[in-house]
């Protein structure tokens, strides 16, 4: 009896000690976690003061990606139309969210430097399809509140 | 240095009127080509050019009697080829041959014709020349009335038909192969060697491709023997050599001097530079030669002696050049020169000479680094020995003996930001 | 070449442009080695190699030269690898990468020139990423003698481009896409379409003429992007533009990718068990021989294998034949190869042009002529012989080859059959004796043959016996592709199996005729019958890729899967069997026809077994088929029709216009397919050169665009065979009126 009274004050008391301790939990979605400027969360499609996309659909990100998770078919600028700053850019960009490991591996092999991982890092769906992000929604970058 | 008693290449200067048939025959001319018919077998005046020891005067020195003696003998017709495409910057001796004398050269390529059994000969003249190819045309007219061109020249069983084809302005085609592809009228690009164009040269027959003046020589050559020859010049470097001397010169103009005449007699020949300046450099070659600084000038311009001396003999185009002249803007031009007459198919000068060109055009004007130097310096070094032709090499002996006898100079360039000496180029743009 | 023998033991010299087939040039200098005993570097690609030479190609010198020399190379250079369809496949990439040094020192202006500058439909230049190599100039100029590309400008201007305002228009304009090492002629096709590693690229052979070309084919999310050359050992690895750029047919809108029965769509399952059931109730009833196979030769090896089967173990014994746009029959055992063509001292052309029926043997005979002076003499009913190709040429009257090549033949050689085969004919006259005396040179003889005029199989058997040892050898130069494969599993390839099982269907003996990629209406020469017989048949079904002439008097449409859709075996013109290797993927429910003929056999109830253990291979020589040996009498060549009024038609095979249905080979396809000269053209009111003309014959007529073209005789009109709308087929007769007809006011 004496023991296992023993026994429940000494796992108490490393409980009890504990509460001093600082949280390491947060409030979510109340609070939120301070990330490093260099976060690799969700990607975007960068596009210069012109409007102009970087991305020129190269397809370095695709065959780098260990993951397979990137899908882009390219295509040639009709006329004057110009998507992106060169004749050639994307047709579609996807991105793969649920396979992507966010290596950041695109981000290093861009040559022109279009694809970027933002700190966004709320991902989450309803439906699996929507996880495979478009090539207009990686253009307009998501805004962490 | 032997005085000569009278001018043998440029005969127009005793004997005024010579330029027509009429008064070449009357001071004894084409008894060279009678002589050699009526006395000589073919191969016994390919033995004679190679005793006297007649060197090539379009600038590689080449023995000519041993250029023809390589003809391939497997019984095609073969073919003569002379080449007045005279565009060597500094250098306009064969024009005032062609000019002046044009029934020398005529007589000269026919006792060649004869000595290689050559049926046809062609001369390709630089496009600009345009009065030198009136002069020719005439010339050749006049010689074919007199029976001296066409079949059975002179009553003998020696037949001969010369054509006359003018270039199109591309100073690529003073290089032989590319004077071939020109004439056959393709690009005038160079060809491959092998085969050369002893084996397979105009229209593939087995050629002989000589300069202007060399072929000049032939009829004295004949008329007064190997020994004559002999008298003038070195050993190794026989016989006498019309330079063009340039520059800064009080009077510039072509001076038919022996092989073993020194940089300084020419200059003083040619009145010596303006009063009050000196003699800062010395291209003793023509713009593809290295210069000699002011302190080599008692060397003598035979083809070992300017080898020697780090630098050729070339097409004897002496350029001079007083203490007056901005080395770099003086580079600068010569390159931009080999950059814009870079035929385009091989990589080095292709590219290496434009490269050189906007580097030293930026150091002119004041914007380079002292890295360029070296830059320059690696890149003529990729460029010496590595293009198709000599035009490759031609582009940077220049600026490679310029930077290493004139470094300060270039370095004065990069540290002032500006030309001390105030020259400009007239043409920075990069187009 | 120093670069060739360094290959031999495995070492890698890098070359831009040297071309083994175009011969050393020495303009880039990136093969830069350091010789012993030579003064300074050499280039490896224009130093032959001799006994006792030492190399080193990884010395400092050669190293510093190499580096120095890629450096220039990148100076002028975009550097757009992410926007270059070259990207990942090139070498100017591959050996900076290599080679190259890590830091660039050139900062100055690079020259800016034009980009995406189009040539021709197919091509694109960019001058910008052009290294200079001068491949592409010296192929179109001295291989294939089409000067339509050249080098302008001087110096470091230099660009390649085109005669102003005249784009590139020869066949083999393609190639220089693949000859260039860099990106500079891009296919604008392909422009932007892939990137290498994300691609499916497969060795396989060209599918749209016999000559098979060793080829890749590019597939990328299952449809076929790009066909490119594949150098093998003996082959450069050419292709002609028709062949090239005709690798989407598999998408075209008018493919078959839907089963129909009786005009209405269903399931290819459901499609194959009516055909079975019906099958098994009419042999049931009529037995085999109411039911008959009629091949199209478009299928692969493992396919006519199925076929054959099916006919012989489902149906019990059904006959099969071929359906094949020419009547002759080439006597198997005079095959020939191509390196039998390397080695032939004479060419005989008989009838065929072949820069129009195989483009890629035109090639190879200039080679031939170019390299080592192959003799190229010419019989045909027109001017077969090109600017690109000389030689000595006889043109007879229409229908007059056979006996003029048998009366040849008899008038220098004594054997007994040239005498049979001359029987009859007049006696040659002193051309006519020169043509034989050509022909019975020693040496070997390779004929190309497109397979017209029947009688011309005994001439050649005749000529064959009487050349005796000289080998005498035949490369037939008419379609379709693949007809040699009935051969390897059995089927009849001769005109009379194939005419005879029509017949009957016009007879009305044959209730169900299954057609297998065979288009009897347009192909076979006696077009009427393939009309009457598809007309009086009760049910004839069709399987294949694109729907035949007649399509709405099938009962039923089986999708095929098409070339490049599957791995198959084809053989080539030489009889070589070659397995290509499948990129894409059939669309809608094209299926194998294989599996098809499997779903049918289960249908009737007598399922194939093992079709998949055979081995097309098994019993072959070298890959090729086993020749019968030549046998059989020789018999006397009937003469020539005689001279009638009115224009001759003549005909022949153009693989320009014969090509499958392609959207990007479209391009550039003649609407003009006849060709007459153009003085008659003239005399019909023509002056244009060119318009649209009536054929008649008889009560039957049908409309053709018509193009002046001096090579063909005065007289004559010229119609391709096999040509969609173009039924030359059922005018019956050589005899022809031509009108000039009103432009229909159309487009």
């Amino acid at each position: 009896m004496l023991e296992a009274l023993k026994g429940i004050a000494s796992g108490m008391k490393t409980t009890l000690s504990m509460l001093k301790e600082p949280r390491d939990t947060y409030p979510y979605p109340e609070k939120r976690r301070e990330l490093a400027p260099r976060y690799r969360g969700k990607h975007m499609l960068a596009v210069d003061e012109d409007g102009h996309e970087l991305c020129v659909g190269c397809g370095l990100c695709e065959a780098v990606c260990p993951a397979h998770a990137i899908r882009v078919v390219a295509a040639g600028a009709e006329g004057d139309r110009t998507v992106s700053w060169t004749e050639r850019y994307a047709v579609d960009y996807e991105v793969d969210l649920i396979r992507c490991i966010f290596c950041g591996m695109c981000e290093e092999a861009c040559p022109t430097n279009a694809v970027r991982l933002t700190p966004f890092n709320e991902l989450a769906a309803y439906d699996r399809r929507d996880m495979i992000a478009k090539k207009d929604e990686l253009l307009a970058p998501p805004v962490r509140r | 240095m032997k005085t000569l008693d009278r001018h043998y290449l440029l005969r127009h200067r005793d004997v005024p009127g010579i330029d027509t048939l009429q008064g070449y025959e009357a001071d004894g001319g084409y008894s060279g080509l009678k002589k050699a018919l009526a006395e000589f077998e073919p191969d016994a005046i390919v033995d004679l050019v190679k005793a006297s020891g007649l060197r090539g005067r379009g600038g590689a020195g080449f023995p000519t009697g041993l250029k023809w003696s390589f003809l391939a003998k497997d019984g095609r017709p073969r073919a003569l080829v002379v080449n007045a495409d005279e565009g060597e910057p500094g250098t306009f001796k064969d024009r005032e041959l062609i000019e002046h004398n044009p029934h020398q050269l005529i007589e000269g390529m026919l006792i060649a014709s004869y000595a290689t059994r050559s049926p046809e000969s062609f001369i390709y003249i630089r496009g600009e020349f345009l009065h030198g190819h009136e002069v020719l045309q005439r010339a050749i007219a006049e010689a074919t009335e007199r029976g001296y061109l066409g079949d059975r020249v002179l009553g003998t069983d020696f037949s001969h038909h010369m054509y006359l084809y003018r270039g199109a302005g591309a100073y690529i085609c003073g290089e032989e192969s590319a004077l071939l592809e020109s004439l056959e009228g393709r690009r005038g690009n160079p060809r491959l060697k092998p085969p050369f164009p002893a084996v397979a040269g105009v229209y593939g027959l087995p050629t002989v491709v000589n300069n202007v003046e060399t072929i000049a020589n032939l009829p004295p050559l004949i008329l007064n023997g190997a020994e004559w020859h002999r008298q003038w010049g070195t050993e190794k470097s026989p016989g006498l050599k019309v330079m063009s001397v340039s520059g800064h010169v009080t009077r510039p103009g072509n001076y038919e001097v022996p092989l073993d005449a020194t940089l300084r007699e020419l200059v003083e020949m040619a009145g010596g530079v303006r009063t009050g300046h000196q003699v800062k450099a010395v291209i003793p070659g023509g713009s593809s030669m290295p210069l000699l600084p002011a302190g080599q000038l008692d060397t003598p311009i035979d083809y070992e002696s300017l080898v020697q001396a780090g630098s050729m003999l070339g097409s004897g185009g002496c350029i001079v050049m007083d203490d007056s002249t901005c080395i770099v803007a003086a580079v600068a031009r010569v390159v931009r020169f080999y950059r814009d007459e870079s035929c385009g198919k091989c990589t080095p000068c292709r590219e290496g000479t434009y490269w050189m060109t906007d580097v030293l055009d930026r150091l002119e004007g004041g914007q380079g680094e002292l890295g360029d130097l070296d830059t320059l310096l690696d890149v003529a070094d990729n460029i010496n020995g590595k293009a198709f032709c000599p035009l490759g090499d031609a582009s940077v002996g220049f600026m490679v003996s310029a930077i290493r006898n004139f470094r300060d100079e270039f370095v004065e360039h990069i540290t002032g930001r500006t030309c001390p000496l105030g020259a400009r180029l007239y043409d920075t743009v990069n187009y | 070449m120093v670069v060739d023998a360094a290959a031999t033991v495995g070492i890698d010299i890098p070359v831009y442009c040297y071309h083994q087939a175009l011969g050393p040039l020495g303009a880039c200098r990136i093969c830069l080695v350091e010789i012993e005993k030579m003064p300074k570097l050499m280039t490896a690609c224009t130093t032959a190699a001799t006994d006792g030479m030492v190399v080193h190609t990884q010395s400092q010198a050669a190293e510093k030269g190499r580096r120095g020399i890629l450096e220039f190379l990148l100076i002028n250079h975009p550097l757009d690898c992410p926007i270059c369809d070259k990207g990942g496949e090139c070498f100017l990439q591959d050996y900076v990468f290599q080679y190259g040094a890590g830091q660039a020192r050139f900062e100055e202006a690079k020259i800016q020139r034009h980009k995406e500058y189009p040539v021709s439909p197919y091509i694109l230049v960019d001058q910008e990423r052009c290294v200079l190599c001068q491949r592409c100039v010296r192929f179109m100029g001295e291989y294939v003698g089409e000067e339509e590309l050249l080098m302008d400008g001087r110096g470091v201007h230099t660009v390649i481009t085109n005669v102003p305002g005249i784009p590139l228009t020869s066949p083999f304009s393609g190639n220089v896409i693949d000859l260039c090492p860099v990106g500079a002629l891009l296919s604008e096709p392909y422009h932007y379409r892939a990137r290498p590693w994300n691609i499916e690229r497969e060795d396989t052979y060209c599918s749209q003429c016999p000559v098979g070309c060793s080829s890749s084919v590019t597939g990328r999310d299952g449809q076929v992007v790009r066909l490119e050359g594949r150098p093998t050992p003996g082959q450069w690895g050419w292709l002609c533009d028709h062949g090239r750029f005709t690798y989407d047919f598999g998408a075209h809108p008018t493919r078959l990718t839907e089963a129909r029965l009786d005009g209405e769509p269903v399931t290819v399952g459901r499609a194959a068990q009516v055909l079975g059931q019906r099958l098994a109730a009419v042999v049931r009833e009529h037995g085999p021989d109411a039911v008959a196979v009629l091949t199209g030769g478009s299928h692969t090896v493992e396919d006519h294998y199925a076929l054959r089967r099916f006919a012989d173990e489902v149906l019990g014994g059904s006959r099969a034949g071929l359906v094949k746009p020419v009547e002759a029959d080439l006597p198997l055992a005079l095959l020939g190869t191509f390196a039998e063509l390397d080695q032939s001292d004479t060419v005989l052309l008989l009838g065929t042009d072949p820069y129009e029926s195989a483009p890629v043997v035109h090639l190879a005979l200039r080679e031939n002529v170019r390299r080592r002076g192959l003799v190229v003499k010419a019989l045909g009913d027109r001017h077969l012989l090109r600017d690109t190709l000389a030689g000595e040429e006889w043109v007879v009257e229409p229908g007059g080859m056979a006996a003029a090549l048998a009366a040849a033949t008899a008038g220098v050689s004594e054997h007994p059959d040239a005498r049979l085969a001359a029987e009859g004919l007049a006696p040659a006259d002193e051309s006519l004796v020169r043509l034989g005396q050509a022909l019975m040179e020693p040496g070997a003889l390779t004929v190309l043959w497109d397979g017209r005029e029947q009688d011309l199989a005994p001439a050649l058997v005749a000529l064959a016996r009487a050349r005796g040892e000289h080998p005498t050898r035949v490369l037939p130069t008419f379609g379709p592709r693949n007809w040699l494969a009935a051969a390897r599993v059995g089927i009849p390839t001769d005109y009379e199996t194939s005419r005879r099982i029509l017949m009957d269907a016009a007879d009305g003996r044959i209730q169900v005729l299954l057609l297998w990629g065979a288009d009897p209406v347009r192909d076979f020469p006696d077009g009427d019958l393939a009309a009457r017989a598809l007309e009086r048949c009760p049910e004839v079904y069709f399987g294949g890729v694109f729907p035949p002439d007649g399509a709405e008097l099938l009962a039923g449409v089986l999708p095929t899967a098409a070339w490049a859709e599957e791995a198959g075996t084809y053989v080539n013109m030489e009889g070589r069997l070659q397995t290509g290797r499948g990129a894409a993927s059939a669309p809608g429910q094209a299926r194998p026809t294989r599996n098809i003929l499997q779903a049918v056999a289960r249908a009737y109830g007598t399922p194939l077994r093992k079709l998949d253990e055979w081995d097309p291979y098994e019993g072959t020589v070298d890959d090729r088929l086993v020749l019968p040996p030549l046998e059989g009498s020789v018999r006397p060549v009937s003469p020539p029709p005689a001279a009638e009024s009115g224009f001759r038609l003549i005909s022949g095979l153009e693989v320009a216009l014969t090509h499958d249905p392609s959207e990007v080979a479209a391009r550039t396809k003649e609407d003009r397919p006849a060709r007459m000269h153009p003085a008659d053209l003239a005399d019909l009111g023509l002056l244009t050169g060119s318009g649209p003309v009536e054929l008649s014959s008889g009560d039957r007529s049908f409309r053709v665009g018509v193009r002046g073209d001096p090579r063909i005789p005065r007289g004559r009109v010229f119609v391709p065979r096999g040509l969609r709308g173009v039924p030359i087929n059922r005018l019956g007769g050589i005899a022809v009126a031509v009108r000039a007809v009103e432009e229909v006011a159309s487009r």
